[in-house]
């Protein structure tokens, strides 16, 4: 890469072809990452009392 | 948590319905499919089905021996 590419993609307030700057992005993913866990935990619960209730593949 | 740098170059308007609507997709799918391939969850849906009370096979000790003489 030439310099001023470099210095390009180190800039933190470039704005990216999606319209976001880097630090969005990764604030984005942050929350969307955190609702999933949230998601898989209320799955993992439900999966238990499925299990206790009528187990599978016994 | 390694990926976030994917909203660089996918629009989130686009990647995150796309993302929701999988996993909605996906739940609606594994809910079909315990519909058809499980009793239980139809009856559930039945309902009307009470659960029998455990009939009491434990008999109190004392009626059980005979009174020693």
């Amino acid at each position: 890469m030439t310099d001023k590419e470099k210095r390009m993609a180190d800039d933190p307030s470039r704005v990216w072809p999606s319209g976001l700057t880097t630090a969005e992005a990764e604030e984005l993913q942050a929350g969307l990452v955190d609702g999933t866990r949230v998601f898989f935990m209320i799955a993992v619960i439900a999966h238990i009392l499925a299990f206790a209730y009528s187990p599978w593949l016994k | 948590m390694n990926q976030g740098k994917i909203w660089r170059v996918v629009n989130p308007t686009v990647g995150i319905p796309l993302f929701l609507g999988s996993v909605a997709l996906t739940s609606l799918f594994v809910h079909y499919q315990l519909i058809n391939h499980t009793t239980w969850l139809p009856a559930y849906y039945q309902g009307g089905q009470k659960a029998k009370p455990v009939a009491t096979a434990v008999v109190a000790p004392d009626a059980s021996t005979p009174a020693k003489q």
